[in-house]
């Protein structure tokens, strides 16, 4: 069974029902909210346990209570303005820090610019000639291989060489011949 | 004589920089929120800095407040809010039926000076019972329970206060109720009770 609808009233003591003179008003010697429970009067028993409730004695605050919690709210208040007027003047300051930097580093951003795009030139510049007098000196090279190649590989040249060759082994049996006798000689007399 | 301002007067004034105002609106509701506060946590030290939290937070979003809403449910769902992200984070366990007894968090059971000594001793041990009993039973069944019956707000006020529907509060009011009773009456009031008049 649920509780009656509507059964409380907003600003009294007593639940409206046991002021309706058509509901059962219980009266201190009417009996005990546990004998409605048992008996299943359920509007009685409700009646009862809210009166029941009503009469338990309160349980008061310190005497101090209500100035601690009103300097507790003034300072919430005021901490709470303190913050506030410290994240203003924080975001300020860094609007403010933020400006002053770009101004300050600018020129310093500038020159850094400008060191860095003439050096870069200047690398370019660099790059470029030392690839063309790298390129002139390889292509003289080249100019030099091809000129010996082309006197070694033409027929006559080629003719002249492996005559000079061969006229050199010649000379160097002819030598070693020679030289040949004349050692022998030189033994035999030794010997004897 | 001294003036009486509304909630939304001093919202207003509080909103404009008055201190008094803001003491007044905390002074109104300081009782209500330590007594939930502790309700719910057990422990009132906790409970008064669970409060002063909830009304620090209340008084930075003083200004989202709508007039149209009463104070007292608007600051109570930030009250919720604080309580429960502590209870979240500390995950608290359900207490014996002597801890808090032991600790002192609850006051002498209140009773009239109307009834006889032996009902008002009755009463009064009824109430401590109920109490203790309150503390047994589920932080959720355990608001909606104060909150209804003991700070007398609406079910729809507490279902937004709680952020739940109306008929899940309904539905945690009936299941407290029945809960109580089981843990009371497993205590024999059940049998005490019958023997009164």
């Amino acid at each position: 069974m649920k509780p009656i609808e509507g059964k409380l009233r907003k600003g009294g003591r007593t639940p409206k029902k046991a002021m309706d003179p058509k509901r059962p008003t219980p009266t201190p010697d009417e009996g005990h909210w546990l004998q409605a429970e048992q008996s299943g009067q359920e509007e009685l028993a409700e009646i009862m346990l809210a009166r029941l409730v009503a009469q338990l004695p309160a349980i008061e605050p310190s005497a101090a209570f209500v100035d601690r919690a009103v300097q507790a709210a003034w300072r919430t208040r005021a901490h709470r303005r303190r913050v506030r007027v410290a994240l203003v003047a924080a975001a300020a300051l860094i609007a403010m820090a933020g400006v002053a930097a770009v101004y300050a580093l600018a020129p310093f951003a500038m020159g850094l610019i400008a060191s860095g795009a003439v050096v870069i030139s200047h690398g370019l510049v660099w790059l470029v000639t030392s690839a063309g007098e790298g390129a002139r000196w390889w292509w003289i090279a080249e100019r030099i291989g091809t000129a010996v190649l082309d006197t070694i590989s033409a027929p006559s040249a080629a003719a002249a060489i492996a005559a000079v060759e061969m006229i050199l082994l010649l000379v160097i049996y002819a030598f070693r011949h020679v030289l040949g006798k004349d050692y022998e000689k030189r033994a035999l007399e030794v010997k004897n | 004589m001294p003036v009486t301002y509304t909630d939304a007067e001093l919202v207003q004034q509080a909103l404009a920089g008055s201190q008094p105002a803001y003491r007044d609106l905390v002074s109104r509701y300081a009782t209500p929120a330590v007594n939930l506060a502790t309700r719910m946590v057990r422990d009132r030290a906790l409970a008064e800095d669970l409060a002063q939290e909830a009304f620090a937070r209340a008084f930075e979003r003083l200004a989202t407040y709508d007039q149209q809403r009463r104070f007292v449910s608007w600051f109570f769902q930030i009250l919720h809010n604080v309580t429960i992200d502590y209870l979240r984070r500390k995950h608290i366990p359900t207490v014996s039926l002597d801890d808090l007894q032991k600790a002192g968090a609850l006051p002498p059971a209140a009773v009239s000076t109307a009834d006889s000594p032996e009902a008002q001793a009755e009463k009064a041990a009824l109430a401590r019972a109920l109490d203790l009993a309150l503390a047994r039973i589920r932080p959720e069944y355990r608001e909606a329970v104060v909150l209804c019956y003991r700070e007398e707000l609406s079910v729809e006020e507490v279902a937004e206060i709680m952020s739940l529907p109306s008929g899940t509060v309904k539905t945690y009011l009936f299941r407290a109720r029945k809960e109580l009773a089981k843990i009371l009456s497993a205590q024999g009031w059940s049998k005490i009770s019958a023997r009164s008049p």
